[in-house]
């Protein structure tokens, strides 16, 4: 679907590059969880594959386009959800109206599904609504345009606790296998249980490129109490239950995901990290 | 679907048109009122001696608040993308680079004059129909100087004294200046007015240095420059453009 092969890029000459031969496949059919400390690029990658930014080597392409050329039909499958972003001083109804036409797989009934969902008035004055509500209100008509691949950069930022439930059903409804989702973000709580692939991102570097369910199947993720060992750990970080260990899963235990603990540990022991999950569990 | 296409233009200009409303009517608004303000002025400050009098101190001054007004609303021209979230939302548009260069471009000539020239014709209206029974002029006055100018710009003789300068070299400056200023709102995001004017004073001041340099000008004549003029014209919408298809979140 969407591939980064060998990407330049910065943002000055005087810096050194953010991406110096960076590669990347996106594969239809997966929500992904992009995961990276401050400043390590994420947005900038969903920039990149939006077209918004132009790669200084290397390509971003989709469907074999380059996605820097911005043609409607790449644009079409395509839709972002930044972080920051302004609506016009017009309602919702008024915004879907005069954006659809330039979405030929638009869905009303997948706008008004979401909208629903999300306790949303069609008439509301977007330019009225707290960052919340004007999020959920772009989500819906991103997820509405039928576009294949959706960039989501920090989603649930402004959202309060019911709305993240609601986001994940939203989400999760409105996937399908020629879909795909990529959700960048450092609330990895409230989307550890929709993604079904993770990448990480450090030093320009991709330093994780593996599906949910292999992660689970290679790594243990376990809540100890204080004072009991960790040895044989991979990682270990406090937590309120005392602390959460990362174990190589070598006897094919069920322990379930923990993103935090995930990411922390591959930041601090990444070699350890890799080996347990390319390990053959067999022996 | 990635051919040039006249739908998604209307559907472009009906979404900028949404954006801001009221810029489509200040357009209409502000051609009314200086030309309101300026005739109000010279009726008031009435000592000239004929309707032709009267008529060519508006043309001279109606020009230069035309110039003033290309050069402001061509600096504008890509302000929907003025702000990171705005730039996001309008690059992200499945729109062609062309189609939506080419809706920017119709907004600020082919529309700005339809605005502008709604507006001079409204206060035209208002001086015959309001301020000069207010004046008491002769009945002569009562000649709508915006017919007087578009004949003029059509060639036609009419009494208006443009002082000898040819219509056609001042209708090619109006359009190199826009070309200017339009590869200006292209290229930069912030301040572009102010960094194009400070761009056109450099160059204005190189090329007449370049002048000083060499021997002998007198061979290069009027159509040399109008010709020279065009080209540069040309080269601009040129560059706007290319500005343009180059342009990204940085």
């Amino acid at each position: 679907m969407l591939e980064i092969k060998d990407l330049k890029f910065g943002y000055s000459h005087r810096k050194p590059l953010l991406f110096d031969g960076f590669s990347m496949k996106i594969e239809p059919g997966r929500i992904y969880g992009l995961l990276g400390k401050n400043g390590m690029g994420k947005s900038t990658l969903l920039y990149l594959m939006s077209g918004l930014l132009r790669p200084q080597g290397g390509e971003v392409t989709m469907s074999g386009k380059r996605t820097f050329d911005r043609l409607p039909s790449m644009m079409q499958d395509i839709f972002i959800v930044p972080e920051e972003f302004s609506f016009p001083a017009i309602t919702m109804k008024q915004y879907i109206n005069l954006h659809k036409p330039f979405y030929p797989r638009f869905s009303d009934e997948i706008i008004e599904r979401c909208l629903r969902d999300f306790d949303m008035d069609i008439n509301l004055k977007l330019n009225e609504l707290s960052m919340g509500q004007k999020k959920k209100a772009l989500m819906c008509f991103a997820l509405a345009t039928g576009a294949r691949l959706l960039l989501m950069d920090e989603p649930t930022n402004g959202f309060d606790i019911p709305s993240k439930s609601q986001m994940r059903k939203v989400i999760a409804s409105n996937m399908s296998d020629s879909r795909s989702i990529i959700i960048s973000t450092h609330q990895v709580k409230d989307v550890e249980n929709l993604l079904d692939h993770i990448l990480v991102v450090d030093g320009g570097k991709l330093i994780m490129d593996c599906s949910t369910a292999m992660v689970s199947e290679k790594l243990l993720f376990v809540e100890q109490p204080v004072g009991e060992p960790t040895d044989g750990s991979l990682y270990s970080q406090p937590s309120l239950q005392g602390n959460s260990v990362v174990y190589p899963n070598r006897y094919g235990e069920e322990s379930t995901l923990n993103l935090e603990t995930l990411f922390n540990s591959l930041l601090s022991n990444r070699k350890a990290v890799e080996e347990a999950i390319k390990a053959d569990n067999n022996g | 679907m990635d051919r040039f296409s006249i739908k998604r233009i209307w559907y472009l200009l009906k979404l900028d048109y949404s954006h801001s409303p009221e810029a489509w009517i200040g357009n209409t608004a502000s051609a009314f009122a200086a030309m309101t303000v300026l005739t109000l002025s010279l009726l008031w400050l009435g000592d000239f001696t004929s309707f032709e009098d009267f008529a060519n101190r508006v043309m001279i001054i109606l020009v230069a608040l035309i110039s003033a007004g290309v050069a402001i609303n061509s600096a504008m021209m890509f302000s929907s993308m003025n702000t990171k979230p705005k730039r996001t939302a309008y690059l992200t548009i499945p729109a062609t680079h062309l189609e939506k260069f080419v809706v920017n471009t119709f907004e600020v000539t082919v529309a700005l004059a339809i605005q502008a020239l709604a507006g001079f014709f409204l206060a035209d209206a208002v001086r015959i129909y309001l301020l000069q029974p207010m004046f008491s002029l002769p009945a002569d006055y009562d000649q709508w100087i915006m017919t007087l100018m578009i004949k003029m710009l059509a060639g036609k003789t009419v009494f208006i004294d443009h002082g000898g300068i040819a219509v056609s070299t001042t209708l090619l400056f109006f359009l190199w200046m826009q070309s200017f200023f339009v590869a200006g709102s292209a290229l930069w995001r912030r301040y572009p007015g102010q960094r194009t004017i400070a761009v056109g004073i450099i160059m204005v001041i190189t090329i007449i240095g370049i002048f000083d340099l060499v021997p002998d000008v007198s061979y290069i004549n009027t159509e040399m420059i109008e010709w020279g003029v065009s080209a540069w014209t040309l080269i601009n919408w040129i560059l706007a453009y290319r500005f343009f298809t180059r342009s990204q979140l940085k």
